[in-house]
């Protein structure tokens, strides 16, 4: 199967340590140029560079309507191609520095990377992309966040939940 | 040769045992006990693997269900060591059941049979070097039960022929979950005292053990087998067939729907 990828490095320098995360509360433009494509057997929505060391979430995720919320129908009319969520770590428990991403540059440092160190997430949106295909050329990514809240999330961020490295739309063909 | 259950095929007898082992585990303080073990998944110890990472300059190694086998294997060996013949059980969120009540009675109910507190509704969590310390009870949030997975999701995610699609899916689903849950099941740091918890990686562990069956190199990376579970004293290939850890899944789950 090949592999097509049609956009978009939003930060191609990629996340380097937790404090250069770029964060998204809006929306993110992704030129996929439908003329390019004849046909896909699959397409997927990638999200990498996922922060997850804040409060776990589900991300609803639209396509070409910027203004979907919370109250936003799920449904494809409103551009609604799916969700996924984030099992996140609820803040640092830790002394400072605990939970500052470092990247591990010593040739015999055989340890695993930092647990929090950014994650992947992928939505399959093969028939939901067909369909917008028919109206559209240029797609607009919108995530809209949803948490399900509770008493000991007062002292948590709940504003800049959304940090990502880079979303790509990627199809394959057979 | 152990085997697991749906939760909601217990006895009365399995449901008693079963919390009794639970109860006589969180009243040890040591590292027989369950406030250690759970301290294996978040704080203090954040042994756990989730999403895919690297070890050293390795490709990224996709743990998080060898991980989270030999950790309910551990913590089940603990268990039988109060209650010789309790087994975990599976909580089967996609069920009719599971979206009509959410949570299981079994852990749902604040009291057990004799009205006793409950010790699978909750635990107490003590980790003193916690910045800051905690001390404190487990508590949940959940979502409306409608809003679960369904059987079809999951029949989704086992239709996946690849490892890689596989494990990624099953791993959303388990997002969502820790997340519907809510409270301390929301917290990577703290999900693993409550115990659902463990119902709910019996239910992924189960979910990777129907996948495997249909493979008979067990579908995961050959080069990946050699890689070590830590703490456990497991590589990834040691808990790839169930039955070598000593378990085995209930085949069928039959369950009966209290409509309203």
């Amino acid at each position: 199967m090949g592999m097509k990828k049609l956009q978009s490095d939003i930060n191609k320098k990629g996340r380097k340590s937790s404090k250069e995360l770029q964060t998204y509360t809006t929306s993110v433009p992704i030129n996929f140029d439908i003329k390019k494509i004849e046909k896909f057997d699959r397409a997927d929505i990638e999200f990498h560079g996922v922060d997850h060391a804040g409060v776990s979430y589900e991300g609803r995720v639209f396509l070409n309507n910027p203004r979907a919320n919370a109250n936003t129908p799920k449904a494809l009319q409103y551009g609604y191609v799916g969700s996924y969520h984030i099992f996140g770590h609820g803040g640092c428990f830790g002394d400072i520095g605990h939970c500052d991403v470092v990247k591990q540059n010593r040739r015999y440092d055989f340890r695993s990377e930092h647990p929090l160190t950014a994650g992947y997430k992928r939505l399959r949106i093969t028939d939901q992309l067909r369909e917008l295909c028919k109206k559209y050329s240029e797609f607009t990514v919108t995530v809209v966040p949803i948490v399900n809240t509770d008493r000991k999330m007062k002292a948590m961020d709940l504003t800049n939940i959304l940090k990502f490295g880079k979303i790509a739309i990627v199809t394959y063909e057979s | 040769m152990n085997l697991r259950k749906n939760v909601q095929n217990l006895t009365n007898e399995e449901l008693k045992n079963l919390r009794l082992a639970f109860d006589k585990l969180m009243k040890i303080s040591d590292n027989r006990g369950f406030n250690y073990i759970a301290g294996f998944h978040g704080v203090p110890q954040f042994k756990c693997w989730h999403h895919w990472r690297r070890r050293g300059e390795q490709r990224l190694l996709p743990l998080f269900l060898p991980w989270h086998r030999a950790y309910l294997y551990w913590l089940e060996q603990h268990l039988q060591d109060q209650v010789p013949e309790v087994t975990l059980p599976w909580w089967d969120w996609s069920s009719g059941i599971s979206r009509i009540e959410g949570i299981p009675k079994a852990f749902s109910d604040k009291k057990d049979q004799s009205a006793k507190p409950n010790p699978l509704y909750k635990s107490h969590i003590f980790v003193p070097t916690a910045t800051p310390p905690i001390d404190e009870d487990t508590f949940r949030n959940p979502g409306s039960p409608s809003e679960l997975p369904t059987k079809n999701d999951v029949d989704a995610v086992i239709k996946n022929k690849n490892f890689s699609d596989f494990e990624d899916d099953l791993e959303e689903i388990h997002d969502n979950i820790h997340g519907w849950v809510g409270g301390s099941m929301g917290r990577v740091a703290v999900a693993a005292f409550d115990p659902i918890f463990w119902a709910h990686h019996c239910m992924i562990d189960r979910v990777w053990r129907i996948w495997q069956m249909d493979r008979a190199d067990l579908g995961f990376p050959h080069d990946l087998l050699d890689e070590v579970l830590e703490p456990f004293p497991f590589k990834v290939r040691d808990v790839l067939e169930v039955k070598g850890l000593g378990y085995e899944y209930a085949s069928t789950s039959n369950e009966v729907i209290v409509s309203g």
